[in-house]
């Protein structure tokens, strides 16, 4: 919520901190969202893409490796990075925290 | 596409066709909310100051009816005349009435919202009044006869080549001038001429205090003062809840309208208003138009608090790769979205759904509407009124039926699975608007459900 004049926290981030050997990098927008809404993935089909590929970018741009978030947004992330053949890979939360 | 099917999604669909364009739009307006974070973070009690302008809102709004009364007492007593307007119509009306009774054919404007929502500008036309829109930006798309696409950018969608093209076709500067320098300048003079001829001026009110019957009108570009000081007749309108209760809280509001709105501290000018001088008329009209009714909507009657600062536009994900006309409304965006709905259920049903609801709008707003809280809940309304989309009912119903009965749901899965892994060509067609710019998700090994049982030992 980084609108917000608070301190910053995130839980997810917290979790992914007590995971050894991976490195969380920054990103432009820390959290705009993704685009992927649920029915708003194809009912504003172009808009929901257009999100989804500027949050692909962001990450891309970052030197980032493994994409992960905690709800279905992955599923629609993946979609785009394997559309342009991208070696990005994208996990959800639940599957780095189980390793 | 005539206006009545305008929808967001064959809008921002069209939008979305020129990628570059919606990157610039998108880069535009993420720079504001980057200077607005500046701004904001620099006050280390913003939150404080977002909650303390909530509740005064909050307390104006349970008070409405003695609030008005009471500007109207001490305005009047100041040498102010007031008039009520019901709705659109009636506003419009007792404007061109005041017009008519003076003998006025040109009039000029500074920036109000509340005449774009009572389309004051068109109905004056055909009874054939001039209006010149005093503030730069709406001076523009007012050339370009466009509706503005921002409340507070009006013409942000317009690059300043596109802009310098409309000045060489309306005001004589060379073609393909696009000197920021050499534009305004010409703006300046330009509208120089309309401020020193017009007799009579309207100008909005972005707060009126009850408790002394002033109203103040904040510009960057000091065109409410121009037009209001050298007009025999000065009109401002404003909608009844634009009230503030006393003129110690103006401050509270003063600190957070620009910082929103701009990333600026403060306007350029925060001119208030409270008697006429010798020999000038000031005239407000107050505005109900639809305000009444979401008054009485419990769930929604917090939008009434906005201060029209635009933030939760230039925040929003959706509006800045849709743009504000996509939205088909004076009022776009997040905020509008929850207004809009209010006048015309059916015309701005598609609104609420054109967002993601990422609660964005809801942090950066200066007064804590819970924006994303109230366009949830409109589309429960919109759907029970019945002025949802077809397909998509149709879409939820059968959604409905598949995840309330967990056998659908497995099912459902098993047959999903099975035609992406074996007949990928069923799903992977153009008539799958997922499959439009995404691949489908790689079918699993097993579905979850059956990795958990068998991991924890229950199979």
């Amino acid at each position: 919520m980084s609108e917000l004049v608070e301190p910053f926290f995130s839980k997810p981030l917290q979790l992914l901190n007590m995971v050894k050997d991976i490195q969380i990098m920054d990103l432009e927008r820390p959290d705009e969202c993704c685009g992927f809404g649920g029915t708003f993935c194809v009912a504003e089909e172009a808009v929901s893409a257009k999100m989804g590929k500027d949050r692909v970018d962001d990450h891309v741009k970052n030197g980032v490796e493994y994409i992960t978030s905690a709800d279905m947004s992955c599923l629609h992330m993946e979609g785009i990075l394997k559309r342009r053949g991208s070696s990005v890979k994208v996990l959800h939360i639940a599957g780095i925290l189980n390793t | 596409m005539s206006a009545n099917t305008a929808n967001h999604v064959e809008l921002s669909d069209i939008f979305n066709e020129d990628e570059q364009r919606v990157n610039w739009h998108d880069e535009t307006l993420w720079w504001i909310r980057a200077k607005r974070d500046k701004a904001a973070f620099k006050i280390p009690e913003w939150e404080l100051l977002r909650d303390t302008a909530s509740q005064i809102k909050n307390n104006v709004l349970s008070d409405l009816h003695n609030y008005l009364i009471e500007f109207e007492t001490k305005a009047k007593s100041n040498g102010i005349i007031i008039h009520w307007a019901a709705d659109a119509a009636e506003h419009n009306k007792i404007i061109y009435s005041l017009l008519l009774r003076k003998g006025v054919k040109q009039m000029v404007k500074s920036k109000s919202m509340l005449t774009e929502e009572c389309h004051l500008n068109e109905y004056l036309a055909s009874q054939g009044i001039e209006v010149i829109d005093s503030d730069l930006g709406e001076r523009i798309v007012q050339l370009a006869e466009e509706p503005p696409s921002h409340i507070v950018l009006p013409c942000i969608h317009k690059k300043k080549e596109e802009i310098g093209e409309i000045f060489h076709k309306h005001l004589g500067t060379e073609a393909g001038m696009s000197d920021l320098q050499v534009l305004t300048e010409t703006a300046r003079i330009h509208l120089r001429e309309t401020f020193l001829n017009r007799k009579l001026a309207l100008t909005g009110v972005n707060f009126a205090i009850a408790e002394t019957g002033e109203f103040v009108v904040c510009t960057n570009e000091g065109n409410a003062d121009m037009g209001a000081h050298l007009a025999e007749i000065h009109i401002a309108n404003m909608g009844i809840e634009k009230l503030v209760p006393n003129k110690k809280q103006l401050g509270v509001f003063l600190r957070l309208l620009t910082r929103s709105a701009t990333g600026q501290p403060i306007t350029t000018y925060s001119s208030h208003f409270k008697k006429p001088r010798k020999g000038q008329e000031v005239h407000i009209v107050l505005v109900d138009n639809g305000r009444s009714v979401q008054l009485g909507r419990a769930d929604f009657r917090n939008s009434l608090k906005c201060i029209r600062c635009g933030a939760c536009m230039y925040t929003c994900p959706v509006y800045r790769r849709s743009g504000g006309h996509s939205y088909h409304n004076a009022k776009s965006g997040p905020i509008g979205a929850i207004l809009a709905p209010n006048l015309d259920m059916k015309k701005y049903a598609d609104l609420p759904f054109a967002c993601i609801l990422c609660g964005s709008c809801t942090h950066v707003c200066p007064v804590k509407i819970d924006i994303h809280d109230q366009l949830y809940k409109w589309r429960q309304v919109i759907v029970k009124e019945g002025y949802a989309d077809a397909t998509k009912t149709v879409g939820m119903r059968l959604m409905n039926l598949v995840l309330s009965s967990p056998k659908m749901y497995r099912l459902a899965g098993k047959i999903g699975r099975w035609f992406i892994q074996y007949i990928p060509s069923a799903v992977n067609t153009k008539y799958n608007l997922w499959f439009k710019h995404r691949e489908m998700p790689a079918p699993p090994k097993q579905p979850f459900r059956d990795w958990y049982k068998k991991r924890h030992c229950l199979i």
